[in-house]
């Protein structure tokens, strides 16, 4: 993933396509469930930003995993 | 829509086990805008009426279903007279009330003898996820069960005491997760909500959630 320098616009460094936010379905801990995320709109690959990855998506595993 | 752990699967659930026929009489307490009632009265076919201490939320309701039987009311005094229900559901509610043993002692009131209280809502797990069958002395020794979620023990003795037998109790904790992972992830932290507040003194209790459903005893020993 890469992003321009004039605008906050991310692209899929694979396939040159604009990210673009989308319904992401996933499935953890047998449970299934639905976040917006940017995906891009050619390839369909998903980006999780860290500041994703460590609040919101932490904090639901920690209730997931009953911690 | 349904906005709690499990929606209307826990609801149908819990009615397999109560065995109403066609046309009996179930109070939905607590009922919100009227979801319930509404599946109650078209998936099985029972005489459901509701109501809510919300005047906004039954005008919403009857707003959008005016065949409802939507009223407002509380759940310590229902608009019904002695022994005039079959059932009494009340989903979410038990652990919002100031004071838990007058609100079962006024469904006990409401329901015929053998009717049947289904109950689903919060309640206090152990931290080492061993569900509690009796109540931790040292922890909520009290004659009255606070308001908020109880344990498990706590809530089968208050039923006991106020006349009910239990029939059937499930732990559903899974689906309450489930429904807090996706609030997580559509709005942030739930701090403050997930953990309860009184737990500093009792070794760290979890959220649960429970389906029970108990019955009206026949008659009391004080009765006979």
């Amino acid at each position: 993933m890469s992003q321009s320098d004039e605008a906050p616009v991310w692209s899929c460094t694979a396939c040159g396509n604009p990210l673009e936010v989308a319904k992401v379905a996933f499935t953890y801990m047998k449970g299934n469930f639905e976040v917006d995320l940017p995906a891009c709109s050619g390839c369909g690959i998903v980006m999780i930003s860290e500041e994703l990855a460590t609040g919101k998506m932490a904090d639901a595993e920690r209730i997931l995993e009953d911690k | 829509m349904t906005f709690r752990p499990g929606g209307t699967d826990l609801t149908d659930r819990a009615l397999s086990c109560c065995g109403f026929a066609v046309g009996a009489r179930v109070l939905d307490v607590g009922c919100g805008v009227g979801a319930s009632v509404e599946h109650l009265q078209s998936r099985h076919g029972l005489a459901a009426t509701g109501i809510d201490p919300s005047p906004a939320l039954i005008a919403e309701g009857l707003a959008r279903n005016p065949d409802l039987s939507l009223t407002e009311g509380s759940a310590e005094a229902l608009p019904v007279a002695d022994g005039e229900l079959d059932g009494v559901l009340c989903e979410c509610v038990l652990s919002l009330v100031d004071d838990p043993r007058q609100v079962l002692q006024e469904f006990r009131r409401a329901l015929r003898p053998g009717g049947s209280l289904i109950l689903s809502d919060l309640y206090l797990r152990s931290a080492t996820g061993v569900f509690e069958t009796i109540q931790t002395a040292d922890c909520y020794e009290s004659d009255e069960p606070a308001p908020g979620p109880m344990t498990r023990g706590t809530l089968e003795a208050l039923l006991n005491a106020c006349g009910f037998v239990l029939f059937l109790w499930e732990d559903h904790t899974r689906l309450l997760q489930e429904l807090a992972a996706r609030l997580v992830l559509a709005h942030g932290p739930l701090d403050g909500l997930w953990r309860p507040p009184r737990d500093a003194g009792c070794a760290g209790e979890r959220p649960g959630y429970y389906l029970l459903v108990a019955r009206k005893e026949t008659i009391r020993e004080s009765e006979r």
